[in-house]
């Protein structure tokens, strides 16, 4: 702080050096390259403030307020405003070191696809279902959309009647978060199914079930609980652990399960094989066969998804339009089977046109696109 | 939704007072006016959001000009722009990341702030003289430009730097000696 304060009694000095015309000292703060570099712009350069006041000309302080404070008088979830962070997205051609700036350029198609939204369905221990969106003002006995996200509430007392199994169903083209009872938070990837009870039995773990699909786990630590561990069951493996950050990806149709760890540490079973996990590790359990591999992984590329990006990383193109098919909710056409193979690399912002990631694609010259309605053709 | 740190009013204040300033200081780093605004705007909001407690009702320029520099660092990375070698690697992070780009720019864009606002503060027939003064340029050369007498260039000189002494005395007390806790 003190430090910061030297810079700004700098900055003074340099701005009363330059107006009354003397020299300006020497500081600990700048060294003697950057301090002519200031002197000169300041001084003499007219290029330097011209360009400054092309810039202040962009800024228009009152229209931004505006904006700034429509948002924290009605706050979004946080999840939401992640999606902000990635403004630019680049697309980089794997095996050559192309890249490109994304253009928004928009062609004009009579079905639109679009990005997925925040969407689920809660199935309720009676089988009563509930739509919810982003914008859903659900009550529930036991759990309530606060934020954006549901919550459940831990206060309620369990009974007969109300306790027993939730199941939030995420479709195509949708993402959502859920809190469950025990304060560990959810994030739910599209095509995704999480079944979980509305309240954990002390003195047992806290177990809930992936029935398919991807999800983020950022687990309340068990010391908070009693010492209860949790539990991700799927199909082929088990997950425990006692209070971390980890990603589990099990989609229907793929023949591998990926947990990712973040934070912390879990433990994967499968059949009665068991292998511990630290983080920035992967463990692939195979569907076919009773082995667990782990490997090194980035994690940032593994939970880019619930930061509101696509991260691929020299990622085959059946892989890649898998995935983006269910954000986008559409369905992919291989033409030219012989395209599925390619590898390529690059981001994408959740929120972005998916046209635009196509229309880059196309430039490396290796693929080409066609969109007919809901469906996308590769030749 | 409330913030017991300030009144709306108050943040506005701030918000008015630092913007533009600090959209300059993050376009020194993602070189992108649109994006700079984004992301200090995203920073303003943080900071209501968080109930950041503050000893005082004020925001140092400090915590500003530090949370909109590592901002803009996150923003740089979240680019990834990669090199062929899988190295993640956004080009020439290391020398923004560094302190030396910082005081640069920060002192750069407060002094800026200090002359344009204190050359704006002077009547036209003052401001003129001082301007040409930050040229090097000699009295005697500057009453040959203006064609004016060398004592009026003198006397308007002395008047300048006597109305410019006050503002360039207190301008930063009002932001000063404030301490942050997260």
């Amino acid at each position: 702080m003190m430090h910061f304060n030297k810079i700004l009694e700098l900055a003074k000095k340099m701005s009363r050096a330059i107006l009354y015309s003397e020299n300006i000292e020497s500081s600990e703060f700048l060294n003697e390259k950057d301090k002519e570099e200031i002197k000169n712009k300041l001084k003499q350069n007219s290029s330097y403030w011209k360009e400054r006041d092309t810039i202040l000309r962009k800024i228009n302080v009152a229209e931004d307020w505006k904006k700034v404070e429509q948002k924290i008088l009605i706050p979004k979830s946080k999840t939401k405003y992640l999606f902000r962070y990635a403004a630019a997205a680049i697309l980089i051609l794997g095996l050559s070191s192309l890249f490109f700036i994304f253009q928004n350029k928009l062609i004009k198609q009579p079905v639109e696809i679009t990005a997925g939204t925040d969407k689920a369905t809660l199935i309720l221990g009676n089988g009563e279902k509930v739509e919810l969106t982003q914008a859903s003002r659900y009550v529930g006995v036991n759990a309530s959309m606060v934020n954006n996200q549901l919550e459940y509430n831990n206060a309620f007392q369990a009974n007969k009647l109300n306790a027993g199994v939730n199941v939030l169903n995420i479709p195509r083209g949708g993402q959502f978060v859920v809190q469950l009872s025990d304060g560990t938070k959810v994030w739910l990837n599209s095509e995704s199914q999480l079944k979980y009870p509305v309240k954990f039995n002390s003195g047992e773990p806290r177990t809930v079930e992936l029935l398919y699909g991807e999800a983020y786990f950022d687990v309340t630590p068990s010391s908070q609980h009693n010492g209860d561990h949790f539990k991700v069951v799927t199909k082929n493996q088990k997950v425990e652990v006692l209070g971390t950050e980890f990603n589990v990806r099990a989609y229907r149709n793929e023949k591998n399960i990926f947990t990712s760890l973040i934070e912390g540490s879990v433990k994967i079973s499968k059949d009665k094989i068991t292998k511990f996990l630290t983080p920035g590790f992967q463990s692939v359990v195979s569907l076919n066969n009773s082995v667990i591999e782990v490997k090194k992984i980035d994690v940032n590329n593994e939970a880019a998804w619930k930061k509101g990006l696509f991260i691929f990383e020299k990622e085959p193109l059946k892989e890649m339009m898998i995935e983006l098919s269910r954000w986008y909710d559409v369905e992919i056409v291989f033409i030219n089977k012989e395209k599925e193979k390619f590898v390529f690399s690059g981001s994408l912002n959740r929120e972005d046109n998916i046209k635009d990631l196509l229309e880059n694609l196309e430039k490396t010259k290796e693929v080409d696109f066609e969109i007919r309605g809901k469906k996308i053709y590769i030749k | 939704m409330n913030n017991p740190a300030f009144t709306l009013k108050e943040f506005k204040e701030i918000f008015e007072s630092l913007y533009p300033s600090l959209c300059l200081f993050a376009n020194t780093y993602v070189k992108d006016i649109s994006v700079a605004k984004d992301l200090v705007q995203d920073v303003f909001i943080k900071i209501w959001e968080s109930n950041v407690k503050l000893k005082e009702k004020t925001l140092t320029k400090a915590y500003l000009y530090t949370s909109v520099k590592n901002k803009c660092i996150d923003y740089l990375k979240s680019k990834r722009v990669r090199v062929i070698n899988k190295q993640v690697e956004v080009e020439g992070l290391d020398v923004l990341e560094s302190e030396a780009h910082f005081n640069r720019e920060v002192i750069l864009i407060e002094a800026s702030q200090i002359i344009h606002d204190a050359i704006n503060s002077l009547p036209q027939k003052y401001s003129q003289v001082v301007l040409l003064s930050m040229k090097n340029l000699t009295n005697k050369e500057i009453a040959e430009v203006l064609s004016l007498n060398i004592n009026t260039v003198k006397a308007h000189k002395k008047i300048a730097y006597q109305k410019l002494r006050p503002l360039l005395k207190g301008y930063y007390y009002l932001f000063m000696l404030i301490f942050i806790e997260m």
